[in-house]
């Protein structure tokens, strides 16, 4: 009998709650169709020959030193910008990153055989001698801050010598990027980058057959 | 026989108890009206009946862009009042564009001075499981209510959201009776 009674209360508790649960109000809808939405984008490209182009997303090569000794330096190259996104940006940070490979077989003469493991060592003596960020609108001076064309000087627009040496060093380019201002802020939206590098003359024997990777890093910001 | 006297009792107890529930979920007036055989027209209609959002004309959306505001007018051309209750959306085309979104919907007041009523703010991507939401306004017979959609892209956006493209059918749903 108990099991009569709970089967009938399941039941009808069961039917009472589907009743409760399909019962709605009555109720129109209307539809607004084919809103559109687009995000823009901000598309950096570089050319390692021209502001004419031709454009791609990385060039390579453009400061080599083969057979490098201390004292020895870069020709002074130039890399060009522009942004063929649909959004202006308003600034462009340079930075950069890199590695050291060891050579193979190891050179006697080489006292650091682990280098590759401690890059910064040999960053600290790969010295910035020219670095000039400039257009027919700006010309900075990215060792002092100072922007030749608008005489303002900015920290944002100098790498800091973080270490006092007088010298500015590609560690000291990665440990405080540069804030240019974009290509966009300029009247023709294309502006260089002019660099050379020279191999400290105090560099020691850590570094004799070691091949300083270098990765320069430009990013477009809003 | 004892049986069947519990077994009747059981049964008229559940059938009552059912009929008691199902008497209490009832809309009152105008459903009621139906069931005596009067039609009543229930109709709304939107306008604009172009798309709200056009990124050709509006521009494109970029982290920190200028939110873009549409109003929409949800107009009674049935016979009973109406009070706004759902949003749903169907996105096609770049969809993971709608995480990058935020939509807020206002209830604008029908006079100088009265306040806006927030009915919905999050992203556009959580309509699409359609959200419920509570209209101020009674709409009544002939009038309107406008609807003010507002979109923008959060400045926490990133880059996953660039170059997307998509389009949205934003759908509006309005209940009888407007009881809340």
């Amino acid at each position: 009998m108990r099991k009569i009674l709970t089967a009938i209360f399941v039941i009808g508790l069961v039917a009472t709650m589907a009743g409760a649960g399909i019962y709605a109000y009555f109720s129109d809808t209307e539809t607004s169709t084919g809103n559109t939405f687009t995000a823009g984008t901000l598309d950096l490209k570089l050319s390692g020959i021209s502001s004419n182009g031709p454009w791609s997303d990385g060039v390579t090569g453009t400061w080599t030193l083969a057979n490098m000794m201390p004292g020895d330096e870069t020709p002074t190259a130039s890399v060009y910008f522009k942004n063929f996104g649909s959004v202006a940006s308003s600034t462009m940070e340079i930075t950069c990153n890199y590695t050291v490979t060891e050579e193979t077989p190891r050179a006697g003469s080489d006292t650091d055989p682990n280098t590759d493991q401690h890059p910064d060592d040999m960053a600290e003596h790969m010295i910035i001698t020219t670095m000039i960020y400039r257009n027919d609108h700006v010309d900075i001076n990215c060792s002092t801050g100072y922007d030749s064309y608008s005489k303002q000087t900015k920290d944002e627009w100098k790498v800091n010598d973080a270490n006092g040496d007088g010298k500015i060093s590609l560690y000291e380019l990665k440990l405080d990027p540069l804030v240019l201002p974009s290509p966009d802020t300029q009247p023709d939206k294309v502006a260089q980058l002019d660099m050379s590098i020279k191999f400290d003359e105090n560099a020691g024997n850590d570094f004799q057959g070691d091949t300083f990777n270098l990765t320069m890093i430009f990013t477009l910001k809003q | 026989m004892e049986h069947k006297q519990i077994f009747t009792s059981a049964l008229t107890i559940m059938l009552v108890l059912s009929i008691v529930m199902f008497m209490a979920n009832q809309p009152s007036a105008s459903a009621c009206t139906v069931s005596l055989g009067k039609k009543i027209k229930f109709d709304m209609e939107l306008s604009p009946k172009v798309p709200l959002f056009n990124s050709t004309k509006d521009g494109q959306f970029y982290p920190g862009s200028p939110k873009i505001t549409k109003n929409l007018e949800v107009k009674n051309v049935g016979d009973d009042p109406f009070r706004i209750c759902r949003f749903n959306a169907a996105f096609h085309g770049n969809t993971h564009l709608a995480d990058g979104l935020q939509m807020e919907i206002l209830e604008l007041g029908k006079g100088r001075g009265e306040k806006p009523n927030l009915l919905y703010n999050g992203t556009l991507s959580s309509l699409a499981e359609g959200v419920e939401v509570d209209g101020k306004s009674a709409v009544p017979q002939g009038k309107s209510v406008t609807l003010q959609f507002t979109v923008w892209m959060p400045e926490t956006a990133g880059n996953e959201y660039q170059g997307l493209t998509m389009t949205a059918d934003i759908a509006v749903t309005v209940r009888f009776p407007p009881a809340k």
